[in-house]
């Protein structure tokens, strides 16, 4: 198949997995596009490199955001396997140089995956006063797919990263994510991740906020719906390390059907001045919801997936 | 014309009755307030009415249909609506999208409704979660009400949470919502509120003591206040 025409199919596929494909074409937009270890597209803007190189099956990213850029557009991020079968493997590097600032798109998605492996390691550094919005959300199709984003991600003094990560559509898998973040002096981190499990599901959620400087502030908040027969255990790691670093973790898991939620949230305070709070509500929907949305006219059933659709957005 | 009847209801929980043989007839048309302290299981009642709370023994008709077994979407689905004294809050549910929940509604006519709830219009967008207060979450459930036409609206303590600046304006909404059509059953202790009833109901320990006119109720009420405040000094 000639590049013009795997082109067009990806995007098909793109759009056919709920998203919109206007932006992969506008240069505007910096954006790399990758189909299983292939870059079908890769734009750069003004302020941001891109460099890839592929070695020993890994495709490996490196993206620079320089010194006191503001990126006006987001960055678009798509890894995509449209095959039934491939082991994508990628490796990025994502560098925020001192005062720059971005919002980051990232989407992946494997609509025909019968056994898709997606394994992303990934190396995030916010230099000081930096920010970066990150969006990732993912797409598995009917089938799901085995994936794992395992991410290491440094913020600066004075730097914020808010990332979200959704999987909400489709049949996720086995999804093991990983996250672990180092905050420096007046730095913030907040992390939102919302899944949504069904079938035989496996999903496993490791996130990890070390508050080491100080005046840090951290978030870690988890929204997951196991229904049918799937699976969720989420582990949430928060560390107040720094003077006066301030820490909320919050985990809410609904269960529906024969769906299994595990919730365990390790909160450790080494400084007298640290404090961190959590809080976690596992089980049913809460039936007060069910009981006013049904008050509307609902049935049990639309109050359920009103209330589980808000969780999640 | 009856429109809603309650008939020997009970109520049973752990501790014992909290419905003990209760009756009640609303009028259709009429705005009949139901008042009593803290605790009676006035409640209790507009959960019984809605099919919030199950029965243990009585029946409920409304219309002259025995909807002791209905559920409660097919309750409200005939026309009972309810505000309740506290209602939750939902995360990820913008107001807008929570008023068109069971209807029909344009952002125009969601503007609107917001309006007259003394909410402002950009309301619409906001989430009905908890960062909401107190007052505002019930303006919402007002609002809620007022999307419907409902038949029969059952306001358990609309007035909690609402400011007194404001008191005059919801008793001026209620009026309305009743010139309209709805018959109302309004649970309340603020005698001010219940000034706007055509009937009254003194609940007393999970009965209907007297129903009358709401003068002649309010001030009984006041007694069993004094009488209860002679007993617990
Ligand atoms: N689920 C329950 N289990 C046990 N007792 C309950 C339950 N719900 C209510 N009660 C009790 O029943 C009684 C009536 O409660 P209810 O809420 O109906 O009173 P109320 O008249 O509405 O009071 P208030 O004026 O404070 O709103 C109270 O004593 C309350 O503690
Ligand atoms: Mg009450």
């Amino acid at each position: 198949m000639n590049y013009e025409d795997e082109f067009k199919q990806f995007v098909n596929a793109y759009e056919k997995s709920g998203y919109v494909s206007n932006n992969l074409f506008s240069p505007k937009y910096a954006k790399l596009i990758v189909n299983e270890s292939k870059v079908l597209s890769k734009g750069e803007v003004e302020g941001v490199s891109i460099k890839t190189r592929f070695k020993n099956g890994t495709l490996y990213a490196k993206i620079t955001i320089k010194k006191g850029v503001k990126v006006k557009y987001p960055i678009h991020m798509c890894f995509g396997v449209l095959k039934e079968k491939w082991n994508q493997k990628i490796h990025t590097t994502l560098i925020l140089e001192e005062g720059a600032e971005a919002k980051m798109i990232s989407h992946c998605f494997f609509p025909n995956s019968k056994n898709v492996f997606h394994i992303m390691k990934g190396n995030f550094i916010l230099k000081n006063n930096s920010k970066l919005i990150y969006e990732e959300e993912h797409f598995h199709g009917k089938n799901g797919a085995i994936v794992k984003p395992h991410v290491k991600i440094k913020v600066g003094k004075n730097s914020f990263y808010v990332s979200t990560f959704k999987a909400k559509r489709g049949v996720i898998g086995k999804l093991d994510i990983n996250y672990k973040l180092d905050v420096g002096e007046k730095g913030v981190a907040e992390l939102y991740t919302k899944v949504f499990g069904r079938k035989k599901d496996k999903i496993k959620i490791y996130e990890e906020v070390n508050l080491k400087g100080n005046n840090s502030r951290g978030i870690l908040q988890s929204r997951v719906a196991a229904t049918e027969n799937s699976q969720c255990n989420v582990k949430s790691v928060m560390r107040g390390l720094g003077n006066y670093s301030r820490g909320h973790v919050d985990c809410t898991e609904i269960i529906e059907e024969n769906g299994v939620v595990s919730a365990i949230p390790i909160v450790e305070v080494k400084n007298k001045t640290a404090h961190i709070t959590h809080e976690a509500s596992l089980g049913r929907v809460n039936k007060k919801q069910v009981d006013t949305l049904m008050t509307k006219g609902l049935t049990e059933e639309e109050a359920v997936e009103i209330i589980i659709r808000g969780l999640l957005r | 014309m009856i429109l809603l009847s309650l008939k020997h209801i009970i109520v049973k929980k752990e501790r014992g009755k909290i419905l003990d043989r209760l009756s009640l007839n609303v009028n259709k048309g009429e705005i009949h307030a139901i008042i009593g302290t803290n605790g009676v299981g006035k409640t209790t009642l507009a959960n019984v009415i809605m099919g919030l709370e199950k029965v243990s023994n009585g029946r409920i008709k409304f219309q002259n249909k025995d909807i002791t077994n209905l559920s409660v979407s097919k309750r409200a689905k005939i026309g009972i609506k309810i505000l309740q004294q506290n209602p939750p809050s939902f995360e990820g549910i913008k107001i807008r999208e929570y008023l068109k929940v069971g209807n029909e509604l344009s952002i125009k006519d969601i503007k609107r409704i917001l309006k007259k709830v003394g909410l402002p219009e950009e309301y619409s967008e906001r989430f009905l979660d908890d960062t909401l207060s107190g007052g505002e979450r019930k303006r919402v459930e007002i609002a809620s009400i007022l999307t419907s036409n409902p038949k029969l609206a059952i306001l358990d303590e609309p007035d909690s949470g609402i400011d007194m600046l404001s008191i005059s304006d919801l008793k001026k909404i209620i009026k309305e919502l009743n010139k309209e059509g709805t018959t109302i059953l309004l649970i309340t202790h603020r005698g001010e509120i219940a000034k706007i009833a055509d009937v009254a109901s003194l609940m007393c320990n999970g009965k209907i003591k007297k129903t009358g006119n709401p003068k002649e109720i309010s001030s009984l009420f006041k007694k069993e206040c004094k009488n209860e405040l002679r007993r617990r000094v």
